[in-house]
């Protein structure tokens, strides 16, 4: 498998993932009440890891490709968040909200088409922490 | 008003994601970095509680905004028109998004 195809499967996983944990989040934000306690329920602490998740794997595949194809991709996850809020907690989708996304993601092209020619940033203490 | 107010929360949300990922650049404290990701998570808890999350989640795209205004005003990298029509069409597009929610 080339690297660049592993580092888009992994962007690809990273969005699908992420857009789970913004679902987990969604379901979890709806059972809060006033008390801080209930801020600490099953579905919001599991949108919190799979985000989590998400993002480890994002900087790891956000590593070995190209920005103009890896940035997109993850903006993938914006669509099947609309999917989700369409199917778990039945949202209406407007054409205003398809044509705002498509703008969204022309526009996350071509700031990954203006990161290109920069190097993707080095590892930093954070980053070797994580995979840690 | 509440929509407007989830928005806000989003967006202020989104600012502090950003303000991450430079803590993470500029190689600051990770300690700060990691309450500043606490704090956005939390307000996008609160805004998601009462907004519509097919809206709220493309919002976040504005982080790209952010990280671009940030990398040329605080790491000074020079202006890229690439990048410069990619964030004028995400605010756009976030634009007509905040058109199409539940009033």
């Amino acid at each position: 498998m080339s690297p660049l195809v592993r580092s888009m499967l992994m962007v690809f996983g990273a969005s699908l993932i992420g857009s789970f944990g913004m679902a987990f989040l969604k379901m979890g934000a709806e059972r809060t009440t006033k008390s801080i306690w209930s801020f600490v329920n099953t579905r919001l602490v599991f949108g919190v890891v799979l985000f989590l998740g998400s993002s480890v794997l994002y900087v790891a595949g956000i590593k070995g490709g190209q920005l103009s194809v890896l940035y997109p991709m993850v903006s993938l996850g914006y669509i099947w968040g609309l999917v989700w809020a369409k199917i778990f907690f039945n949202e209406p989708l407007t054409r205003q909200k398809f044509a705002g996304l498509g703008l969204i993601l022309v526009g996350v092209f071509f700031v990954g088409l203006g990161s290109q020619d920069q190097q993707p940033p080095a590892p930093t203490a954070a980053v070797q922490q994580i995979r840690r | 008003m509440l929509g407007a107010l989830a928005q806000l929360l989003i967006k202020k949300g989104t600012a502090s994601i950003t303000g991450d990922l430079t803590s993470i650049v500029l190689n600051l404290p990770l300690i700060a970095g990691y309450s500043i990701y606490g704090i956005n998570t939390l307000l996008m808890v609160l805004a998601l509680k009462d907004g519509e999350m097919s809206m709220l989640y493309p919002i976040i795209a504005l982080t790209y905004v952010w990280t671009t205004l940030l990398s040329y005003t605080v790491l000074g990298e020079p202006s890229n028109m690439y990048k410069n029509i990619g964030i004028v069409t995400i605010v756009l597009g976030v634009a007509v998004m905040g058109r199409g929610g539940r009033k």
